[in-house]
């Protein structure tokens, strides 16, 4: 996985927690405006990396290793560089919506927070934007939605906010850890296909986080499998579903084959019992 | 749709006046059910806001046979699950088992029903209680149920049918992975020998992989056991997966059942077609 | 049930905090116990000569303006302590709990009665009770048990009630209720195992705060009467020398201090071992320490 000219390039890169290295030597980079999925389930270490490339780890995690963005390293940097970067060039979505948004602030000065944060936009001149930037993610009655609080909104509403909040500063990469997990099929969709736009149209590039193989299908071009720390496998997205090489690969895809009804596997036939 | 609702309609005339035959009286079934809660008042002096959870939903389930319920979050069919199980009252429609009345009260008039219906709910790290042991919760139906006699051989042989060592039994559920949790859950649902098995989401909270192995030991286990299933689930593939017949629900109401073959192939219903076209695909091998 | 209670005993020894706990609490219910069979004087006994004896070998804690002997005087104190702390918070525990139960498990318009009712009476200080209590019957170790303990008891009762509410809603409650479990054995397997680290916490608060009260209550006349002796009374009785023998309140004072510390710290040790995700780490750390040497 290697880009000409890499935006974000991560080289073995080791998370450290209590003597065990949960992120054990991760490399892989990401072209500027390129789509690539970080798969894997439950503690293989997708999410930590993120957190690690971002500088956000809990405290009494160990680094090593090395993440450049535009070729500046991120790791190890002052907390006062890092969120200078964090929310204009770089710029996270969380898989729970309504934790993720202050439930005490109104929505419209969430979304232009950023703003006035990194660009020094004025009180007025974030208002007006949060309500363009509400209306560009397909928030309903944008003019009067961005004086609601968050809990006035639906869970995919939530997640509009969000990505509208991370994009406001055009960042040249955003990380989405599972994005839609907690919402429902018929969201997911929109809020993929909504995801999916934007960052084309901002030339973004896009760093997504699932454990759900159908929707990195769906979302990206390239991908790293991640199991327990270690990438496994990393491809272009299709040859690897198509013909995943390493075993784990293999099996989760068997596993996430399993649930998709329309594939014609000689297995999923017998499996359904009709007595 | 309109046709199987008529169809269930005039198949539960059937059943009152046949109920004797055994042979017309479904093995589970819910008819006309419908559960509303009031909403805080928007206005000092305008009545209170109703929310129908559950309306007018009538399904049935043959000995043996295996139900999907779809739907998504605030679909109702949690309540739904309570209706079914006799957990809540309904406010209308009736439940029936072998053609008896599931009326909810005190837990022992309900006895002769819940060793024939137990359930499994989708988060197995709170469906156990954290301080007792695995035997405990396995043998607690039993005990709550009034079966005589020593429960653990039972508790044993329950815990080897979901593929768990029977020591387990001392320990307790946080030593225990989320698939695991989820084993031990399901050997509680069986250790009373039920005929259906009601799953509120019994896969959500699993690993990919590790919900493919759940899903294939209730597929066994029902096949084995010739247990009936109740599946309620978000997800469509886990629903198609084990279920013959499918009700797909929304905002309370029914909006499309039958053979789930039919439905999945030739959605009717607008919403089913967009929940359908909904769900991300994997491109074919 | 012997084998919890020593795995329980077990867990409270197993954790830092739980064992200095239990060797406080220890040392007072062996005073207690001592005072029962011996006492160097009678802690009553007035001797002139002995005036404001000093620290020494006559008198380990020195003697008071009457000559008592200090040493006697808290070992004997320590008894009427310990039995109004822990009768007390009995009271306190069976009022709480059983207050909370109410507060949750009846038709919803009872149980929200017993809830405001609850609120109602938090706003009724433990003070004005023992002062109608002793008003009617006159001061005395009861008045103070009681008033102790059903004050208490209520704050508990608003405490607990969230956390039976809690359990109430955990999945396995419902579980356990699909299982064919009624409300007794729901209360008895679920509700009381699960909030039982909480009341742990909150008695072994009240255990401590009782020790305060019962003091304050004696040093204002509506506890323990002379001549028994109690650390509040005790205290009561020195206060107005307290600039001319200051040492002489440090006893007493001392005994207060570190019973509540030792109530505490026991209470904290509790509710680790009672819990089994705690008690395992517990018993990881003892492990490693042990390594470690």
């Amino acid at each position: 996985m290697t880009a000409d000219v890499a935006l974000l390039e991560v080289t073995d890169l080791r998370v450290r927690f209590g003597g065990v290295d949960v992120v054990d030597g991760v490399s892989f980079a990401l072209a500027a405006g390129e789509r690539v999925g970080l798969i894997g389930e439950s503690g293989s270490g997708k999410s930590l990396t993120a957190l690690a490339v971002l500088g956000l780890l809990p405290p009494g995690a160990r680094v090593t290793g090395s993440a450049r963005l535009h070729g500046r390293e991120l790791l190890g940097g002052s907390d006062r560089e890092l969120s200078r970067l964090r929310g204009r060039e770089l710029a996270m979505i969380f898989q729970e919506p309504s934790t993720a948004l202050n439930p005490l602030m109104r929505v419209g000065r969430q979304i232009s927070e950023p703003l006035r944060l990194h660009r020094g936009y004025s009180r007025t001149a974030a208002a007006t934007a949060a309500v363009e930037f509400a209306a560009a993610v397909g928030l309903p009655d944008p003019q009067r939605l961005v004086r609601s609080y968050p809990h006035e909104l639906s869970g995919g509403q939530r997640q509009r906010v969000c990505i509208a909040a991370a994009l406001a500063c055009r960042p040249a990469l955003l990380i989405a850890d599972e994005p839609t997990t907690a919402l429902d099929v018929t969201v997911q969709a929109e809020i993929l296909a909504l995801l999916g736009r934007l960052v084309s149209e901002a030339g973004t590039a896009l760093l997504f986080i699932t454990h759900d193989l159908a929707v990195v299908a769906a979302v990206t071009r390239r991908l790293a499998v991640l199991r327990h720390g270690r990438v496994v496998e990393t491809g272009a997205t299709d040859d690897v579903l198509r013909a995943p090489a390493d075993p784990h690969t293999r099996e989760l895809l068997a596993a996430a084959r399993l649930t998709q009804w329309d594939l014609p596997t000689a297995e999923s036939a017998a499996a359904r019992t009709s007595p | 749709m309109t046709a199987a609702r008529e169809q269930a309609g005039g198949d539960a005339t059937a059943a009152e006046t046949a109920e004797t035959a055994e042979a017309a009286v479904p093995l589970f079934e819910a008819e006309g059910l419908g559960r509303s809660y009031r909403l805080p008042r928007t206005s000092p002096f305008g009545p209170p806001g109703v929310r129908h959870a559950v309306h007018e939903v009538t399904l049935r389930l043959a000995d043996g046979a295996a139900l999907g319920i779809v739907g998504e979050s605030g679909s109702g069919k949690s309540t739904l699950v309570r209706l079914l199980l006799g957990l809540d009252r309904p406010d209308a429609g009736t439940v029936r088992y072998r053609g008896r009345p599931v009326v909810p009260g005190r837990p022992r008039a309900l006895r002769w029903f819940r060793r024939e219906v137990q359930v499994v709910f989708q988060d197995p790290a709170g469906s156990l209680d954290p301080r007792m042991t695995v035997g405990a919760a396995v043998a607690e139906p039993l005990a709550c149920l009034g079966v005589p006699g020593d429960h653990r051989e039972r508790v044993d042989e329950v815990l080897r049918a979901v593929d768990l060592d029977p020591d387990v039994r001392g320990r307790y559920p946080h030593e225990f992975s989320g698939g695991q949790r989820q084993r031990i859950a399901i050997a509680r649902a069986l250790a009373p020998r039920p005929r259906v098995l009601v799953g509120d989401e019994p896969v959500s909270a699993l690993d990919v992989a590790v919900r493919a192995q759940i899903l294939d030991l209730l597929g066994r286990l029902a096949q084995r056991h010739r247990l009936g299933l109740v599946l309620v689930s978000h997800d469509v593939g886990v629903v198609a997966r084990l279920c013959d017949q499918i009700a797909v629900m929304r905002d309370g109401t029914l909006v499309e059942q039958g053979a789930t073959d039919a439905v999945l192939s030739r959605p009717a219903h607008p919403y089913t077609q967009a929940l359908l076209a909904a769900v991300p695909r994997l491109p074919p091998p | 049930m012997t084998g919890s209670v020593r795995a329980l005993a077990r867990g409270v020894w197993g954790s830092r905090s739980g064992r200095l706990g239990a060797v406080l609490s220890g040392l007072v219910v062996v005073a207690a116990a001592v005072s029962l069979v011996w006492t160097p004087y009678d802690p009553t006994r007035v001797d002139p000569a002995a005036s404001w004896a000093p620290v020494g070998t006559a008198h380990w804690f020195g003697a008071d303006r009457l000559g008592r002997d200090l040493f006697s005087q808290v070992l004997v104190g320590a008894r009427t302590t310990l039995a109004v702390a822990v009768a007390a918070t009995a009271i306190a525990a069976v009022v709480g709990v059983g207050l909370a139960l109410l507060a949750t498990l009846p038709p919803r318009l009872v149980a929200e009665g017993v809830a405001h009712l609850v609120d109602v009476l938090l706003a009724f200080p433990v003070l004005l009770l023992a002062m109608v209590l002793a008003a009617v019957y006159g001061g005395s170790r009861w008045t103070a048990i009681v008033a102790i303990g059903v004050g208490a008891g209520i704050g508990l009762g608003r405490v607990t009630r969230g956390e039976v509410r809690r359990v109430l809603g955990a999945d396995y409650v419902l579980a356990a209720r699909a299982a064919g479990a009624g409300t007794g054995r729901i209360v008895r397997r679920h509700v009381l195992p699960n909030i039982a680290p909480t009341v742990w916490v909150q008695l072994s608060l009240i255990l401590g705060l009782s020790v305060l009260t019962e003091a304050a209550l004696s040093y204002l006349g509506f506890g323990t009467p002379p001549p028994t002796p109690s650390w509040g009374r005790t205290l009561a009785e020195l206060q107005p020398y307290l600039t001319l023998r200051p040492l002489t309140l440090l006893w007493p004072g001392l005994a207060v201090v570190l019973t509540v510390l030792g109530f505490n710290l026991l209470g904290d040790g509790l509710r680790e071992a009672g819990d089994p995700r705690l008690r395992e780490r517990a018993v990881e750390r003892s492990a490693e320490r042990a390594g470690q040497t």
